[in-house]
Formats: C-alpha cells, structure tokens, sequence
C-alpha cells in the first residue's frame, strides 16, 4: 500500500497535573512528507511533538512503520527517530562539530571508533546546514539560528528516518527560515526522510508543508492539505485574531493576521472574533 | 617501531601531561624529614638500597606516599570530572556533592565498629582495616549518592542542576553524624576527626597503593568507555534521551563509580578537599570539555598536582608536616571563589 501512513497516531490524550494537554489526537503521515504542526501557544504542538517521538507516553497508541514506537527500546528509537527539541543549552564549551558529532551515538557501540562514513556523515550534514567554516567554534558562540541550524546538522548526521523537530526556524532570519525548510523538504524528497516539525509561520508553513495540523486547547480542529487546513475563519477562531488567507495565481498561500480589523473589540482579552 | 621526532607537537597538552606525570613523582622522591640524595633514590629505586635505614625510608615512607598520592589525585580528579559533567555543573565535586561525607561515615562506623564492638587486637587491626575500612567507606559513599538522587527528585524538582544544592545538604548532615559516632563511641575521636577533617598521606602504606590502583583503573575505564555518552549529557537529560542514552541508568553508574573512586580515597586519607572541584575546572580549559579527553587530562592532572601539594606539604615547615587537606583546601576555597567569579 503505498499511501498507508508511516507515522500514525491515534487517540492521543496527555494530561499533566490533571490539566487535559491532548485530547484525542489522531492523524497519519505517509513516508516521504513534512508534516507542519501549527497552532497558538499553549495548543499542544510540543506534546504533540513529544508524543510522537516517544519522549513522553500519554493514553494513544504512536506507530511508526506498523511498530508501537514506545515498545523501541531506547537506542532503536534513536535509530528510527531524530529529534530537535525547542530548548537547547549547553554548559560547557562544546564546538559545533563536538554536537553534530553526537548525532552517530545511536549507531556505534561503546568500544566503536569513528569511521570514514561517519566524516562524510558530518561533512555532508555541515554542508547541508551551511556551517562548514563554523565547525571548530563554541556552540555557544553561535547565533541562535546557527545553534539551530547546528543542531539540525546533528539531527542529519543521526541518520533517522522520522525527524522530529519543535519550532526549527525559530530563531532565524527569514533567508535561513527558508533555507532550512528548503533543506528538510528535500530530505523529504531525496532521502524519503518523513519529518514532523511545529511552525509559528504560517504562510511559511502552507509554502513548505505537504500537510498540516492545526491545534487548538489540545484538540487537532483540521489536518490535511495546507488548503483546507488554512481556512481564514477556522484560523481566527483558532489564534483569536482576525485573519485573511490570499490564494496567488500560482497556488501558494498568504496568511495575514490583521489585529486593526476589529479594534473596536479587545481580542487581547479573550473575546471571539469573526 | 620508529618514532619521528620532528612530529612531536611540543604544544600538544599531552605530552607535557605525560611528561610531568612521569617526572614530577621521580622528583617528589627526593624530599622528606630525612636526607635521601638523588643517587640513594635512583639505587633504591633501580636496584638494591645502601644500606637498610636507607630502604626503610624508601620503600616504607616515601616511595608509598608518592604513589598512594598520585593516585589520590588521580581518583579525587576522576570523581570531580564525572561528577560536574553528569550533573552539567562545574561546581560539583566530590566533597560538596556529600560522597566524602558519606565516605567518612562509613570509615567512622567501621572504626568504632572495629574497635569498640569486635574488639579485635592491636595486631589484628591492620588486616581488619585494610577490608573493612573500604568497604564500608563505599557503603557510606553509595548512601550519599542515594541520599542526593533521592532528595534532588523530591525536593528539588528533578532539576539535574540542583543536586549540587542536595549534595551540600548530606554533606552536612552525613559529617554531623560522623563526628558524632567518632566522639562518643572512640576514646581517640578528636584523633580521628581531626585525621579525617584535615585529610592526609602521612599514613600511606604499600598496600594501599595496591588496593587503590585496580580500583582507580578500573573506575577510569569504566568511565573512558561510556564517555561519549556522558557527553551527551552535555545537552541535557532530554536531549540525551533522544540520542539513545539511557539517562537514568548512566547517571547511576556514573555516582556509583565516583562512590567507588572516593571511597577509596577517603578510607584511607581522609577528607582531602576541591582536588576534585579544581583539576577538572583547569583540565577543561586546557584540554577539552568532552568526557574522554577530560577524565584522562584531569587523571594525569590530578596525580601530578598531589604529589606537589604533598612535596609542599612535607617540606613548607621544617622538621613538621602540614596535613595535605589544609594546603588544598586553602588553594581550592579561593579557586573556588575565582571560579564562581567567572560564572557570575
């Protein structure tokens, strides 16, 4: 079957301190497709995220390639899952290639040295991120969209067929925000990578992402087609803030979220708009 | 096999690491209360002794004191490395994580153990203490490091970064009640407290130097073999997950070898301070922060820096010797000060 999701999950449901997180997610994701999760802060998207990629078990069943991703014990799940979190600190004064080197941990066992593969890997990886001429300076020392990219980098070099990545284009300007969703939808392209990754941009997201998954309080409210996820009145209800949707002669998608179209009603303060 | 000479990178840390690990006990050898002259060193230690005051001295006092301090060193610098790169803290060491404390209350029990309840003869002892005193030192150390995983998961909200603050508490708590079980159950306890306060090699025998060596090489194995892993920790216990290390258990290991590594010491050195805080600080400056280069860098360090303070210690006063644990202290509490200047 060639359209059968590669990444499937169903009946997702999170609570933490009796707080409902996830209510009920479902969806399916063949190989091959980046996957854009979207919504408001505080939707859900990092659990969702978190869920996917095992690193937290709610109620729901999580398969990837037919297989119960939390029945992976820990080092197979790495193998088969590349993750990017949101929040990445380093305390002490690791270079960019002591990090992106990390990434062949889930293939090497502890008396295995690094090989010629493993150089290309990285090599191919620094390339791919455009930080070739920044691999000897400290992590730190990075800007924050070079960190990103840095980590991204690491994600590559993991060699996983699922990438998770939570926010990536966060910290960037807007030519690395669509260098680096260039490079993961070409890795969805040429490597079959199938990658899931939480985005606030939402034109960013509806020119990039084969599908989409909006969140709202925990609940997915559309998923599909970045055409029928990004509806202008599904959108304002969801953010809470009016919003118009342009549709362009050659069939990419403009969101604008316009606050002035309703000033005389006070959104910051929880009211509905339409 | 030909070495090529021209190779050699004289700006290479590791050569000079080496050099000065091999060199500095050799010179170490030649200080002391009594006067050993550089030819009685290199016959006594090449072949055969002049005389037999000269062996004594040598074999029985000095030679044991510089080996048993090298691998003080080593072991205490070890625990440090590991210990700050687990908890992602370069404050944490040994002594302020509680494992020293919790080391020395295994050695208090077991000394009151020995000598108020088996009652075993003087004659006795040696042997008595020799299995006992480790073992329980080991002991005593594991319940610290129980006691700080278990207290920084309910009090300190999981957070890796506060079991410093955890390690401080049991270190507290742990020598109160040392001092306390040496005071009343021991006729010498100001003798031992004191002895375990200012931490020294003045009683350095043979035999320790041959108990304490497979632990440290092993410990250190140990942990070369898991140090990419470790690493991984660098990036948080989440992060490391993802990367397939198994965070919980590896954390464990970790505390339970540094148990091991400062148990050894403390059994029967006493409490020597900040050796662990320090030499790892420096060696990350030096050298590198991953975990491979680290622990090998703060091993050689380490024994190097001991020695030292011990020559220092032995000869600083005349016809006296400063217990070892003054000196480090005395270095590593404004080392202390410098570090968290530079954090601040």
């Amino acid at each position: 079957m060639a359209n059968a999701p590669a990444l499937k999950a169903s009946n997702i449901s999170v609570k933490i301190d009796n707080k409902p997180i996830l209510n009920g997610i479902s969806l399916g994701l063949p190989a091959g497709k980046l996957y854009g999760v979207l919504g408001p802060n505080g939707a859900g998207k990092t659990t969702l995220l978190k869920c996917l990629s095992a690193q937290l078990n709610g109620k729901g069943e999580v398969l990837w390639q037919g297989q119960d991703i939390t029945t992976l014990d820990i080092k197979s799940l790495a193998q088969q899952v590349a993750v990017v979190n949101q929040i990445n600190d380093t305390v002490f004064a690791l270079t960019s290639q002591q990090v992106i080197e990390m990434g062949l941990l889930p293939h090497k066992t502890l008396l295995a040295r690094r090989n010629d593969e493993d150089e290309k890997a990285i090599q191919n990886a620094l390339n791919a991120v455009g930080l070739v001429d920044k691999r000897q300076q400290l992590f730190s020392a990075l800007s924050g969209g070079e960190q990103q990219r840095c980590l991204i980098a690491r994600a590559l070099v993991q060699r996983s067929p699922l990438l998770i990545l939570d926010e990536p284009v966060n910290h960037l300007d807007v030519y690395y925000q669509h260098q680096i969703l260039q490079l993961l939808k070409a890795l969805c392209r040429s490597q079959n990578k199938t990658i899931v990754v939480s985005l606030h941009d939402l034109t960013l997201a509806a020119s990039y992402c084969d599908e989409l998954g909006l969140l709202s309080q925990g609940n997915l409210v559309a998923t599909g087609l970045p055409k029928d996820v990004l509806q202008a009145t599904l959108l304002t209800k969801t953010f809470n803030v009016p919003c118009e949707v342009k549709h362009s002669q050659d069939g990419y998608l403009q969101v604008n979220f316009r606050p002035e179209f309703n000033a005389q009603r006070s959104f910051f303060q929880g009211s509905t708009c339409a | 096999m030909r070495i090529n000479l021209m190779k050699v990178n004289i700006k290479s840390p590791w050569m000079w690491l080496v050099i000065f690990a091999l060199i500095t006990p050799l010179f170490s050898l030649l200080f002391g209360a009594a006067n050993l002259s550089a030819t009685d060193v290199a016959v006594c230690l090449f072949s055969d002794c002049h005389d037999e005051i000269s062996k004594v001295i040598f074999w029985d006092i000095r030679f044991p004191r510089v080996a048993v301090g090298f691998l003080v060193g080593a072991a205490l610098s070890l625990a440090g490395a590991t210990l700050q790169n687990v908890t992602r803290n370069g404050l944490a060491d040994p002594y302020l994580f509680g494992v020293v404390s919790g080391a020395g209350l295994g050695a208090a029990i077991a000394t009151v153990f020995i000598n108020n309840v088996l009652r075993v003869p003087t004659d006795a002892k040696g042997e008595a203490f020799a299995i006992a005193l480790p073992l329980a030192a080991f002991l005593g150390a594991l319940l610290a490091v129980s006691l700080v995983l278990i207290l920084a998961r309910t009090t300190f909200g999981r957070k890796v970064e506060h079991m410093l603050l955890a390690g401080v508490a049991v270190s507290f708590m742990l020598s109160a009640l040392s001092h306390f079980i040496l005071y009343v159950g021991d006729p010498f306890a100001a003798n031992q407290v004191v002895f375990w306060l200012m931490g020294s090699l003045a009683r350095a025998e043979v035999w320790y130097a041959w108990v304490m060596l497979p632990i440290v090489a092993i410990c250190m194995s140990l942990l070369l073999l898991f140090g990419p892993q470790i690493d991984a920790l660098l990036l948080g216990d989440e992060n490391a997950l993802t990367l397939g290390v198994n965070v919980k258990y590896l954390r464990v290991l970790c505390l339970t070898i540094c148990a091991g590594l400062t148990a050894c010491v403390v059994a029967y050195c006493g409490g020597i301070g900040f050796v662990g805080l320090m030499i790892p600080h420096i060696v990350r400056n030096w050298i590198g922060v991953t975990s491979r280069a680290l622990l090998l860098g703060s091993a050689l360090f380490g024994g190097i820096f001991m020695v030292l303070v011990d020559v220092f210690a032995r000869v600083a006063i005349d016809g006296q010797e400063i217990p070892i644990g003054i000196i480090t202290s005395a270095i590593g509490s404004v080392f202390f000060l410098l570090a968290m200047k530079q954090r601040g």
